[in-house]
């Protein structure tokens, strides 16, 4: 039936965009057609992405913790959280998950020498 | 026998034991399980305020709380359940599983994985915290309509932590849907088409195409809502209140099929399982289950029958039209049924226990898809009836079935059978007695968010009462169980069940990179296919 | 001549033809799960079938779905078409205004108005037996005029005006609540509706 895996995707997309055009029988706001339009642009765009995508390489290393991720995440959530609060919290917030993400930055470049 | 041709290999740093070793880790495995851990700690804590709340209906008047707790607690009650319990379940059975069933050594992206887990964790946390500041939690519903969400209508911080917390879950959710959607397609193992990826799997692509395509409206949303209380605009003037309602429906309504598709999953491999036969018609499932997906996107503004600031006729159109899909599903899993040889595990009962209720619950929301019906029946407790019945008795006895299922994989030891029928028992009992009764009530003018009723309403209600701590005794009885089997463990072995999935040819417990070698896959059955034909 | 904006009597024909597709549905399905369950149970010996599609019987019950929904969708949109529509030339209007936490109701052209609120409740006077249509608007947030017994509520919005025509055939004392969670007093932001001949209803107003 399908043999890969973004033309399920495409076949999705395609049927998104019949209730599209069944939307314009009943009414054209924007809104209507411009989410669920939008959604099929969206799901069909990320097909083309994985279609073109080249294939896996033959050995990929995978890691065993991840603590720069977790400073990412809490740096991440207390900025936003800091949003209605104010500057005293989410700039220690965004101060977090910088520093967590120059920790991604290095585990992930140690990981591409160790190949 | 086909062995692996991508392989992985872990850095070579010996994995950190104890907590840190899991609540950092990468492996999909540990993710999923915390993840779980997670929405069950929240699961209890939004069952104690639905018992709260049921023990203050059980009377007219106020007893136990006042009318603003009672409004934070419902609020509280309903975005726990959504935000927190099942949408970041059905996202971590799938984290957990999806590697398995198709042959993968580890899931794609997996920092990011474990971001979506903390920044779910870190959401759920704000939301509580609304308790403990100036003016209390939220109180403005799950949905937050405008304005009364906004700064005049909600003041207090206890709205905007609200407002962070959900865009964090859905943010972490979004994430983690993207990496599961990268998994499906990039790290099927060779031989896996499409066409023989298992059920469990194809749900849940359908469900991260849906988290993908609409959840970011929601974070659009949430951003300008709180933008809305901190500098005013965006919702206010001609229409604004309306666009807010699309935009949070176009997220709200696939939301509550993220929360049902990968269960009705579960239910189709357990029943397959305990039919002993592979599932049948999947070629008609598979396909069903793009449409459904398809329309669940297409139907947002059903939620605004009762505006009157809508097309009705296009979205009930759609939303009637689920008729099909829906038709079609029940026709694939009970067909596994038919011509099987039926064992009546604890997996098989929570299976055909949501046959049969989550029918009730689709049933109803066909009704309520006819905006003249809507029109009275919307916003009274004939809804909560529906939506109780299509994600408790539905979703939640689904993700039962899996969990007696499955348990035996994930831990190498087998649940008590004796305990699962007895919290089957008391889940299928309390569910019929807490939410049956809301059909009448809701039909005969007892509208939702209430905290107090005309006293002709009380009986029905003392009756939903006690529903509500037969299924909270249920529970009990789960962790109970749960806790027993891990305790006095009965080996279960690889594969104790007979299940037709790659998952089931692994040891139990899955190893850090889950096989060693692989079967050779010539459908979405490639035990059952094995044993057949040795080759 | 059976007048469209009778919502009660609408709501109940339509919801007849909805109520009789659930419980045979319902019935059916239940009946199936349960026999497939008993029969097929696992027995020595019971060797599972190898058959794994029946794609004739799928595209039929598929085509079967189909003519339900189009059943369904049919009835709803003629109803709903009754329901919606809003004659020319209806005498007699009600203004509705919403607000944290009451009604009011005027009357336009009479000089009558009634308000109140989740202490003191208002109640709303309305001829039996004639169309009448009212327009609402909210002062605030979002809230929604239900009355049960009428089988119909609509939103009341604060950046728009609405409007929608009901009949109530039957005199006699209703309930009305608000359906839009509104804050603090939604739970008691109710209202009363009298309904009575269309003489006790003039007399009513000229009492005002």
């Amino acid at each position: 039936m399908i043999g890969r895996g973004p033309v399920a995707l495409l076949v999705w997309a395609g049927m998104l965009g019949v209730f599209v055009a069944i939307q314009f029988v009943f009414s054209t706001n924007a809104y209507y057609w411009g989410l669920l339009g939008g959604a099929a642009v969206a799901t069909a765009a990320i097909a083309g992405f994985y279609l073109l995508r080249p294939p896996l390489r033959p050995v990929e290393y995978v890691p065993e913790v991840s603590y720069a991720t977790v400073a990412v995440a809490a740096g991440g959530a207390v900025a936003i959280i800091g949003i209605p609060f104010g500057a005293w919290l989410y700039l220690p917030g965004l101060g977090l998950l910088v520093v967590g993400l120059a920790g991604v930055v290095r585990e992930l470049r140690a990981e591409r020498s160790a190949r | 026998m086909a062995g692996l041709s991508v392989t992985s290999v872990a850095l070579e740093r010996p994995r950190p034991s104890g907590l840190v070793g899991w609540l950092a880790s990468t492996d999909h495995k540990r993710i999923g399980l915390l993840q779980m851990g997670g929405t069950l700690v929240f699961f209890i804590a939004s069952g104690v305020v639905a018992l709260l709340m049921r023990s203050e209906l059980a009377h007219p008047g106020m007893q136990i709380v006042s009318r603003q707790s009672y409004n934070e607690l419902f609020t509280v009650h309903g975005s726990g359940m959504v935000y927190l319990v099942v949408t970041p379940l059905a996202l971590a059975v799938g984290i957990y599983l999806v590697p398995l069933q198709i042959g993968a050594a580890e899931i794609a992206w997996p920092r990011l994985t474990l971001l979506g887990l903390w920044l779910f964790v870190a959401g759920g946390v704000a939301i509580y915290f609304g308790f403990a500041v100036d003016h209390g939690a939220a109180r403005s519903g799950w949905f937050a309509t405008y304005p009364l969400s906004n700064s005049a209508h909600s003041s207090g911080k206890g709205q905007d932590l609200w407002i962070c917390g959900v865009f964090l879950a859905v943010l972490g959710n979004t994430i983690q849907s993207g990496t599961l959607l990268a998994t499906i397609l990039r790290k099927r193992a060779p031989g896996m088409t499409m066409a023989r990826v298992p059920p469990f799997t194809w749900t849940m692509l359908v469900t991260v195409l849906l988290a993908i395509t609409s959840f970011p409206v929601l974070l659009g949303t949430m951003a300008a809502l709180e933008w809305s209380r901190l500098y005013g605009g965006v919702f206010d003037g001609q229409y604004g209140p309306v666009a807010y309602q699309l935009l949070f429906w176009f997220y709200g309504h696939p939301v509550v099929y993220v929360m049902f598709f990968p269960f009705v999953g579960m239910v189709a491999e357990a029943v397959s399982a305990f039919s002993g036969r592979r599932f049948f018609g999947y070629k008609g499932f598979t396909l069903s289950m793009l449409l459904f997906a398809a329309l669940s996107m297409s139907v947002w503004a059903h939620h605004m029958f009762a505006t009157g600031r809508i097309n009705n006729e296009y979205f009930s159109l759609t939303s009637t039209m689920l008729i099909v899909p829906a038709g079609l599903e029940y026709f694939a899993v009970i067909g596994t049924m038919i011509g099987g040889a039926i064992v009546f595990s604890t997996a098989m009962l929570f299976s055909i226990g949501f046959l049969l209720l989550f029918l009730i619950g689709g049933l109803t929301g066909i009704i309520v898809a006819s905006p003249p019906l809507d029109y009275h029946l919307t916003d009274s407790y004939f809804y909560v009836a529906h939506f109780h019945y299509a994600l408790f008795a539905g979703s939640l006895f689904g993700f039962f079935a899996g969990v007696f299922y499955w348990f035996p994989k994930v831990t190498g030891v087998l649940l008590r059978e004796s305990l699962g029928k007895l919290q089957f028992a008391l889940m299928f009992i309390g569910a019929n007695v807490t939410f049956f009764p809301m059909l009448i009530l809701g039909y005969e003018g007892m509208p939702r968010r209430v905290a107090t009723y005309p006293s002709k309403f009380t009986a029905l209600n003392v009756v939903e009462t006690v529903g509500g701590f037969v299924i909270a005794l249920g529970v009990l009885v789960f962790l109970v169980n749960v806790v027993l089997s891990l305790r006095r463990r009965i080996p279960a072995g690889d594969n104790p069940f007979d299940g037709p999935g790659l998952e089931w040819w692994t040891v139990s417990p899955p190893p850090r990179l889950n096989f060693t070698s692989l079967p050779p896959i010539r459908s979405y059955a490639p035990l059952y296919d094995l044993r057949n034909d040795p080759k | 001549m059976p007048l469209a904006s009778d919502t009660r009597h609408e709501f109940g024909g339509l919801f007849s033809l909805y109520e009789w597709v659930t419980i045979v549905t319902a019935a059916v399905v239940f009946a199936v799960v349960l026999f497939a369950a008993v029969r097929y149970r696992s027995r020595p010996g019971r060797q599972p079938s190898t058959r794994t599609e029946a794609n004739v019987v799928e595209l039929v019950f598929a085509l079967v779905l189909a003519g339900v929904i189009a059943v369904l969708v049919h009835g709803t949109f003629t109803t709903e078409n009754r329901v919606d529509a809003i004659a020319a030339g209806v005498q007699t209007r009600v203004e509705v205004t919403a607000f944290k936490w009451g009604w009011r109701f005027a009357y336009p052209g009479t000089g009558v108005s009634v308000a109140g609120d989740n202490e003191h409740p208002p109640t709303l006077h309305l001829p039996v037996g004639e169309p009448i249509v009212f327009v609402q608007r909210s002062r605030d947030v979002v809230h929604s005029f239900w009355v049960p017994a009428l089988r119909f509520k609509r939103d009341v919005w604060p950046d728009a005006t609405t409007r929608f025509e009901l009949t109530v055939e039957r005199p006699g004392t209703y309930d009305g609540a608000c359906a839009e969670f509104c804050g603090l007093h939604h739970t008691d932001m109710t209202f009363k509706v009298v309904a009575e001949s269309h003489a006790q209803f003039q007399k009513w107003l000229a009492s005002r």
